[in-house]
């Protein structure tokens, strides 16, 4: 079956906010990473869009929404939470990648009316990211590429020129733009909050965060399932497409019975 | 040197109509069958107590060669006979049973079990061994290296977990017992191939080297050592085991004339077990850059050593008095760099020749091999 996806835009406290939508059902948003949107080729969206309907919002600073009056995360909080009101029609599963994690994990602390569960996917909240030591190269765009991708990404053609310069200037226009304390305290301190249903997903060939970045979730959110997806690379929903997609739409359509054999 | 005395449980011989493998079973003797448990169980004791490093044992199936098809039942027993040495595992084969995490939980209860002293063989098995279950070789690789990956992770992480894979797929583990030895095991894996030595360079564990001649081990382990050293680490002496069946005797001639017999048919013999390993080496189970094993697996036949002295010269059986016996130990160590030989005692198929041999190695070989 194939997905349209479509382009789509909405004004949310005077800040137009891009927006991708497919599919049909209950309502999924997907929150992305640093390099923001995924690159329009990316085919987990229509795949997820196959039994639901997907939500991929921009946020504030990325992909030419404007920053407007955003000055910290909660700001961004705020806006996305406003977005999830107006499109989402009701309450949402959030699907949260990357540095998308921090904002999922405070929607679902100060809109729980908003939220049905939360998928975290390598999230980057407590990840301590240090320049490289002194003599130590930076990696190329090539090999940043195979670190978030992997080596067979599911995607119906690499980005173009326009859309890595668009994914690298995401990612270097918003880093440390919306501040928070130190290493995401605030965020861990009240992590315990967190009530609705939990999927931590962790790529064991993420070589972008750090499995001890996924500790304080697992350690205080009592309701969190955690699992592998073997020899999957940082960016899951498109190194690892397939298996991603699938614990993702069967957490979403399951819920706590994700931890039972449905037998399919 | 360290010394590890291979103890599989060995039935005893039975002859079949053209040499068969599986072995039909019709020839299965309860009598015999309690015989071989009770030789087995007395004589890890006496190795034990006469100071071999490590009693091992192996997972094979549907012949009377080995009577451990699963390896950790064996290994439970000898934790409660073999009160000193390491009981090492070598091993299981991780690709086949469809269940990695029941592996880990039996390995972390043997461990248990003997106080800390499991070593753990995680092995992709010989060819022939996919015919047991009916695992498509041409998945051995990857599915052994999912298997491993999965194991190591149910044994080191402390907070339960979920696995999705090409093959395993989970949605919580978190073993009870976790493993005695921490931050883990002394693991091993088999690595006659380019690919094995690379994982385990990788993994940074040790290698067995068996079912192989001396040439081929020593460029394996050579190509091991040369992979670790890529990965930034250097291996202990002990990370690489031989595995060699040996008989001793009081002279060279009594124990060459003992192992005569079983060179008798070398080179001629086109048993069940040389068309199975022929069948599936040449399936997928080997990968790319090892088309010398492929070829050797066509028919190990022809590779067989025609006689018992061709066999010593080569490797692939130590022979002797005790002192040709040391010579040979010695040139082993030197030419593979192994720090743990895996010796193979039943070659006579004669239980009382065998615990002599094993006498003989232990009081007049052994002191001096611990000095290598």
């Amino acid at each position: 079956m194939s997905v349209e996806v479509y382009d789509k835009s909405v004004e949310i406290d005077g800040i137009w906010i891009p927006y991708r939508e497919a599919g049909a059902g209950e309502t999924i948003v997907f929150l992305h990473g640093a390099g923001g949107a995924p690159p329009v080729t990316a085919s987990f969206v229509a795949m997820l869009g196959e039994r639901h309907r997907v939500l991929v919002p921009s946020r504030p600073g990325f992909d030419g929404a404007a920053v407007g009056d955003c000055k910290t995360m909660l700001d961004v909080v705020a806006v996305m939470a406003a977005f999830i009101a107006r499109v989402g029609d009701g309450k949402v599963h959030l699907v949260a990648q990357s540095a998308g994690g921090a904002i999922g994990a405070w929607l679902a602390i100060l809109h729980p009316e908003l939220v049905e569960s939360l998928v975290l996917s390598a999230p980057a909240a407590f990840a301590h990211h240090r320049a490289p030591p002194a003599g130590v190269a930076r990696p190329s765009p090539e090999e940043i590429e195979k670190r978030l991708y992997g080596d067979h990404p599911t995607w119906s053609a690499p980005p173009t020129e326009a859309e890595r310069k668009r994914i690298a200037g995401n990612a270097m226009a918003n880093m440390g733009r919306f501040s928070a304390p130190e290493g995401n305290s605030d965020l861990q301190a009240r992590l315990g909050e967190i009530t609705v249903p939990v999927l931590l997903i962790v790529a064991t060939e993420d070589r972008m965060i750090p499995e001890a970045a996924m500790l304080p979730y697992q350690e205080s959110i009592p309701s969190l399932i955690r699992i592998f997806i073997h020899g999957a690379a940082h960016e899951m929903p498109i190194a690892a497409a397939t298996p991603w997609v699938k614990l993702v739409a069967e957490f979403v359509d399951r819920g706590e019975y994700f931890l039972v054999n449905s037998g399919t | 040197m360290k010394f590890s005395v291979f103890n599989g449980m060995p039935y005893g011989r039975v002859q079949t109509p053209g040499n068969r493998w599986p072995v039909p079973n019709k020839y299965f003797d309860a009598e015999q069958a309690k015989r071989a448990v009770a030789n087995c169980l007395e004589e890890v004791v006496m190795e034990d107590e006469l100071g071999f490093d490590w009693i091992a044992c192996a997972e094979h199936h549907y012949s009377p060669f080995n009577l451990a098809p699963n390896v950790t039942v064996l290994a439970s027993a000898l934790t409660q006979h073999v009160k000193r040495a390491k009981i090492a595992i070598l091993g299981a084969l991780i690709p086949l049973t469809g269940n990695p995490v029941r592996i880990a939980e039996e390995f972390a209860m043997i461990d248990n079990l003997s106080g800390g002293r499991l070593v753990a063989g995680l092995l992709r098995g010989a060819p022939y061994e996919y015919m047991v279950y009916n695992v498509n070789p041409a998945e051995s690789r990857s599915r052994f290296e999912e298997a491993w990956d999965l194991i190591i992770k149910a044994w080191t992480d402390t907070m339960p977990f979920g696995w999705e894979g090409q093959h395993f797929h989970y949605r919580h583990v978190s073993i009870w017992p976790r493993p005695l030895q921490q931050p883990t095991l002394p693991i091993y894996i088999s690595g006659s191939s380019k690919e094995s030595g690379e994982f385990a360079a990788r993994k940074k564990v040790g290698l067995g080297l068996a079912f192989t001649t001396m040439a081929f081990a020593a460029e394996a382990a050579r190509y091991y050592r040369e992979q670790c050293a890529v990965n930034g680490w250097q291996p202990m002496p002990e990370q690489v085991i031989y595995q060699v069946p040996i008989h001793v005797d009081e002279t060279d001639e009594k124990a060459r004339e003992a192992l005569r017999p079983l060179f008798a048919h070398a080179g001629t013999t086109t048993g069940g077990m040389v068309r199975a390993n022929r069948l599936v080496a040449t399936s997928g189970f080997f990968g790319k850059g090892d088309n010398k094993l492929v070829e050797r697996f066509k028919d190990l036949t022809i590779d067989e050593p025609r006689t018992v002295e061709e066999a010593i010269e080569r490797g692939t059986v130590i022979c002797g008095g005790p002192k040709s016996v040391m010579a040979q130990v010695r040139r082993m160590h030197d030419e593979i760099g192994c720090g743990v030989l895996n010796l193979i005692f039943d070659r006579t198929g004669v239980p009382e020749k065998k615990r002599r041999s094993i006498e003989l190695f232990a009081k007049e070989v052994m002191p001096e091999g611990h000095t290598l």
